[in-house]
């Protein structure tokens, strides 16, 4: 008898709705997609699957969902753990995972593997192999005198970033498809291994840089003694943003929720507080069917703020991938799965992953497969901060003398 | 804070290594110097034992606030555990701004195993620091 | 790793198989009044009725005096009774009487490490001034050493067997004392130095203070000693190369640098006569030259001749002219290894070299005349080039005003070593003492910060030279300044006693250099995994209570190595460390408790920074199968691979996360009937 899956998307990135296109409907599904999730006429169902992140308002409708069905799946980051978005809680916005609001087993990813899906829809758990048994890199973890914040993407493959001062995540993180690893990207542990990755990761993190100097002070009172310093020092200074670094999707389940001011809007409360390097990547995780160009828009920004020349190969790359995104508008909504499908490899081809890792500034940190021109002349570059206000398309944003955002703004 | 209030019941969970920290707290308790009932220790062999993990731990499940007493700078049994301690604290703390919270419910400390005012100098720094945050009301919530 | 290791199985079985860690536990609570020290505060009758209502707890009650012998009885009573396999005694310190109680439990047949000790004396009553407050906290600390006692596991304390012999590194005084009194007590001891020749700097002096001894005929009872020492065997021009393992037994590698020159060398010295190619003396510290085939120096021992490749010209004339075909230029370099149990290092120092002081133009063209002490000794030894007579390098002549500096090198914030070599101020004041009886009309001047000279016999050397007519002045030169017509030297220097600035001419100039960690150091530091202070010296276990272990079990230190010091405190502590090093070898056997760490090897993923954090180097990468392993008997318990690890893979015994969860958990929260932690 054919399994009733009903796909909710809430939120506003739809990647891993979209995702869900790919699931074998001939085997066994009654597939149905629920776009506006308002809109949906309560039924039974099988299977319900949430995408998109949540927020208290919406606790209500997800309620009448699990009520109506025998199973829910959070399917992606943002739906079981807050995802990116979860870094809004930061500003006092409460970003909430599934299993909050009602039972759900958790299928993490960013995106959200659809035969992961298929499995656990099936009765199966998830895959636990690990993400450094994939890395073709090795690791010694001597302990760090430096931090770095950008690589050049075509030196020494071999050695795991770390090791390179260059902060990866994948040591707390499961095996996935986009493999941003493979993209000269660290990974960020969309799919953790452990419990609290987070706080695992910062711990380690801070064990591995052992070597970088920290402050220390005198005690006050009678205790003679020296404690740690409260002010900021090179230890403080080597990770700009520490919730972004270690907690990029899993914020909501590890702190408590944030003091900070919000900016007014979700997005920008994200992107506030952000290191200007991490923008490319995070605004590919996050943008859904608005990914390319939103990615493209704060590199251009940035380019023509500070006068890096790209050259043709790149804009054609660009304009390629800005063609894709103008058909997926329409076509997407119509939820044509073989045309998703190509359209997602032809993405991949040139922007690595679905979270477009490939794509930095000055042009793409990997060479692109049948790109005959040699990778020296579309290899991205590596970028010195300056302070001010950039802007292009529908992005606008403003970065400190540190390289991080401190306003953003991206008009719909 | 209204003095005539009913004295709060802290609990401050404070993790000592086996040599300096522990040594020193035994030191203060032969002297009878006395310190906030508040304070609660947990042993560990060397500071650099303690990890953010069980910092948070003890936030999440009621502490007010998380001390590490070890040894002094150098002088860390385990060659430099204290050191490794503090780096991970020090990012600690920067997470806890970075939410917007207060950053002195954390801290790391240390103690000499013959001096107990040391012990009890850091117990005390703990104790004001905590009262400085919940005055700011920048602690964190009890649950979450 | 394992190959090395003899194990011998746990006398302990019988305790193992009764309080297996999967059997349930069965906790007994003891709360001790001590007298009035706790009873006085926290309201025992309360935290013993609280602990009852803690899950597993199946005895509770207090007693006065837990400690005493009716206090014991009680814990065995209920171990036996009650079948009781885990304690959790609250009452003074783990140090006080951790080990009585765990004791009593052993007695019992349970396994040591399942009695867990709460401390409501020193870490509550004695500090805590109101009685609710403490009476509560109390009970808080009792259900967090029972929620630890629940989670415990036995531990085992494993007995190796060791390797009986043990290695020396460096033959000075400190090296070749060490050596003879291991052999002496019957270890076979592997003595390996660096240079040709055993004796190290001692050999190198003139005279010792207080006394004017000649330090060769001190030391040769103890050079000829060791060479025939059946029990001792030497390696010189040798340097370790690799030390693995842990204590009780290490493998040592070797690396043996070829002398050129058969064992069969009769010492004849014909070879270095016909040699054409001349070099500065190492051992003469330059004042002298040598040939590329050569001895140290007369009576050196091992007597072979030794060639220095590098010199070496290669035009055979040595080879045809030994009348015992020793010479053999096509010997190679060898490793030799062997096993050893325990490891004195012995490496001695080197002097400071003062070039780095450019005001004072050590080496520089036209200033020969500024020399080092050593140097100075080695003019005024017997049979030294200048006859035992004090020429001045540049002409030849006897000088007729001297003056020393001191502290070149020490003391010094800008250049050179904060710290006080502590041994030139009477190295100093011996070599001035020797230039006045030597040359009554000489001048002889130095310029000081302070003298130092503490000890038995010192001050009265002091006073001694004062009489003599050796001039002390209270000031740091700041420069040694030469006359560009006459060539003459003149220290410019401020007496600050009476506040006048000098320019004191000198037809020589000699600096009391500081002694500093030998070259080698690095390398050696890092084969043995021992740690160096700031300075670069080897870092002593505790700076008090034990100046003679070094930062790794087995391995102990002797002499300057372990920071500046003179003949007698090397000598004494390289009998110290002899009868350290000894000690588990003729035992022969060591005991360790294997509180270490396991690793679940589903969340490691081979980072490798548990190695990096652990402190005795007790975790390595087996390169067999790739995965991180343990080395139980290195291991110190200290848990640093367990925070440093990102997916909790690697955890110590006795203090796995969730058995510290459930002991913050108790802490953080108000105490509430019947725990906080479920079964």
């Amino acid at each position: 008898m054919a399994q009733k899956v009903t796909v909710f998307n809430f939120g506003t990135c739809a990647k891993c709705f979209d995702a869900t296109l790919l699931l074998p409907a001939d085997n066994g599904y009654e597939l149905k997609r629920a776009l506006e999730p308002s809109k949906w006429v309560p039924s039974p169902i099988d299977v319900a699957v949430i995408t998109g992140y949540l927020l208290p308002k919406d606790k209500v409708l997800v309620e009448k969902i699990a009520k109506n069905a025998k199973l829910v799946i959070a399917f992606g980051s943002c739906a079981a753990t807050g995802g990116p978005f979860g870094l809004a809680c930061a500003r006092g916005t409460k970003v909430t995972p599934a299993r909050d609001m009602v039972e759900a087993i958790d299928v993490h990813g960013c995106v959200g593997e659809w035969f992961e899906l298929h499995q656990v829809i099936k009765g199966n758990q998830p895959d636990r192999a690990k993400l450094c048994d994939a890395c073709k890199r090795r690791s010694t973890c001597k302990f760090l005198s430096e931090v770095v914040r950008q690589i050049d993407p075509s030196q020494d493959d071999e050695s795991c970033f770390n090791d390179r001062g260059f902060m990866c995540n994948g040591y707390v993180a499961r095996q996935c498809k986009e493999k941003c690893i493979d993209v000269a990207t660290p990974c960020r542990a969309c799919k953790p291994l452990v419990d609290h990755p987070g706080i695992r990761m910062l711990s380690m993190f801070g064990t591995l840089m052992a070597n970088v100097e920290v402050g220390t002070e005198a005690t006050g009172g009678i205790a003679g003694t020296d404690k740690l310093a409260d002010a900021p020092d090179d230890v403080t200074r080597s990770v700009p943003d520490v919730s972004g670094a270690f907690f990029r999707f899993s914020l909501p389940v590890e702190m408590p929720i944030g003091k900070l001011p919000s900016t007014g809007s979700i997005l920008s409360d994200v992107f506030t507080g952000r290191p200007l390097e991490e923008l490319p990547l995070l605004a590919g995780m996050l943008g859904g069917r608005r990914a390319i160009s939103m990615v493209l828009d704060i590199i251009e920004a940035y380019e023509n703020g500070t006068g890096i020349e790209i050259n043709d190969i790149v804009k054609g790359y660009r304009n390629k991938l800005r063609e894709i995104e103008a058909q997926m508008q329409s076509v997407t909504k119509a939820g044509d799965a073989a045309w998703y499908g190509s359209a997602a490899d032809a993405i991949r081809k040139i922007a690595g992953n679905m979270n477009l890792s490939n794509i930095f500034f000055g042009g793409f940190k990997t060479p692109i497969k049948d790109e005959q021109a040699p990778f020296d002349e579309y290899k991205s570059k590596i970028i010195e901060f300056k302070k001010g206000t950039y802007q292009a398309g529908r992005v606008k944003y403003a970065i400190d003398a540190e390289g991080k955002v401190n306003e953003f703004s991206w008009r719909p | 804070m209204s003095e005539k209030a009913e004295p709060k019941k802290r609990n401050v969970v404070v993790f000592a290594c086996n040599e300096c920290g522990q040594g020193a707290m035994n030191t203060a308790g032969v002297a009878r110097m006395g310190y906030d009932a508040a304070i609660k220790i947990v042993p560990l062999q060397c500071s650099g034992q303690a990890s953010p993990l069980m910092i948070m731990d003890a936030l999440k499940n009621g502490a007010d606030a998380v001390g590490v007493i070890g040894c002094c700078i150098g002088a860390c049994h385990f060659v430099n555990g204290n050191m490794l301690s503090m780096h991970r604290i020090k990012l600690l703390k920067k997470l806890f701004k970075e939410m917007g919270y207060s950053d002195q419910q954390i801290n790391h400390y240390t103690a000499r195993a013959a001096e107990g005012e040391t012990a009890v100098g850091d117990f005390e720094d703990i104790i004001a620091r905590l009262k400085q945050a919940e005055n700011k009301a920048g602690t964190l919530p009890k649950e979450w | 790793m394992t190959e090395t290791i003899k194990e011998e199985p746990s006398t302990r079985d019988e305790s193992e198989k009764k309080a297996s860690g999967r059997e349930k536990p069965r906790i007994g609570v003891f709360i001790c009044h001590c007298g009035h020290n706790i009873a006085d505060k926290v309201n025992v009758d309360k935290v013993t009725e609280f602990a009852k209502t803690l899950p597993n707890v199946e005895h509770a009650e207090n007693y006065m005096f837990m400690c005493s012998k009716p206090g014991t009885e009680i814990i065995k009573k209920a171990i036996h009774e009650k079948g009781i396999n885990r304690t959790v005694v609250a009452s003074c310190s783990r140090t006080q009487h951790g080990p009585t109680f765990a004791r009593t439990i052993e007695e019992e047949g349970l396994n040591r490490h399942l009695h867990e000790q709460v401390n409501i004396r020193e870490w509550c009553s004695w500090v805590t001034k109101d009685k609710n407050d403490a009476t509560e906290k109390a009970k808080q600390m009792v259900e967090a050493g029972v929620n630890r006692s629940r989670k415990l596991e036995p531990i085992e304390t494993r007995k190796i067997s060791t390797t009986p012999a043990a290695l020396v590194v460096g033959g000075g005084i400190a090296g070749l004392r060490a050596a003879s009194d291991l052999a002496a007590i019957g270890v076979k001891t592997y003595l390996v130095e660096k240079e040709p020749t055993i004796g190290g700097h001692m050999t190198q002096l003139n005279k010792t203070f207080p006394t004017q001894e000649c330090p060769q005929c001190s030391i040769s009872p103890l050079t000829n000693g060791v060479a025939n020492n059946k029990n001792i065997i030497l390696f010189t021009n040798a340097q370790v190369k690799t030390v693995e393992g842990s204590i009780g037994n290490f493998k040592i590698e070797v690396e043996l640098t070829p002398r050129y020159v058969k064992d069969n060398c009769t010492s004849c010295g014909d070879c270095s006569k016909s040699c054409p190619v001349e070099v500065p003396s190492e051992w003469d510290s330059g004042m002298s030259m040598r040939k590329a085939i050569y001895k140290p120096f007369a009576q050196a021992i091992p007597a072979t001749y030794v060639r220095d490749k590098k010199a070496c010209i290669e035009c055979m004339t040595c080879v045809n002219i030994c009348p015992a075909k020793a010479v053999d230029f096509s010997q190679k370099r060898e490793t030799r290894t062997f096993e050893v149990g325990t490891i004195i290092v012995a490496a001695g120092y080197d002097e400071y070299d003062p070039s780095e002081i450019s005001a004072y133009h050590y080496h520089q063209a036209g200033y020969e005349d500024v020399i080092t002490q050593l140097q100075l000794e080695r003019m005024l030894v017997a049979g030294s080039i200048t006859n035992s007579q004090l020429l001045r390098p540049s002409d030849g002549k006897i000088p007729k005003r001297v003056t020393m500096i001191q502290c070149v090198g020490s003391r010094n914030d800008q250049v050179g070593n904060k710290y006080c070599t502590g041994v030139c101020c009477m190295f100093a004041i011996k070599n001035a003492t020797i230039l006045k009886d030597s040359y009554p009309s000489m001048d002889v001047a130095i310029c000081y910060i302070d003298i130092r000279t503490p000890g038995l016999n010192s001050e009265e050397f002091y006073k001694k030279a004062q009489e003599k007519g050796v001039k002390f002045i209270r000031g740091r030169p700041g420069e040694i300044q030469r006359d560009p017509i006459t060539g003459n030297l003149q220290v410019i220097v401020e007496d600050t006693l009476s506040m006048t600035p000098l320019k004191l001419k000198s037809d020589l100039v000699v600096l009391s250099a500081a002694m500093v960690p030998p070259k080698t150091i690095g390398n050696l530091g890092s084969a043995l995994h021992v740690l160096r202070d700031k300075t670069g010296f080897l870092k002593e276990f505790h700076i008090k209570m034990n100046p003679v272990k070094s930062s790794k079990d087995g391995i102990f230190l002797a002499g300057a190595i372990q920071g500046p010091k003179d003949i007698p405190q090397s000598v004494a502590q390289a009998g110290a460390a002899a009868s350290l090093a000894a000690a588990p070898l003729v035992r022969g056997f060591i005991e360790k408790e294997m509180l270490v760490p396991r690793i679940d090897y589903d969340l490691c993923v081979h980072c490798g920074l548990c190695i990096s954090a652990c402190s005795p180097v007790a975790i390595y990468q087996d390169a067999a199968d790739g995965k991180i392993k343990v080395n139980d008997i290195a291991c110190k318990a200290c848990g640093l691979c367990q925070a440093a690890c990102p997916t909790g893979a690697i955890q110590l015994k006795n203090f796995q996360e969730d058995q510290l969860h459930d002991e913050i958990v108790a802490l953080a929260e108000t105490p509430k009937e019947g725990g906080h932690v479920h079964e």
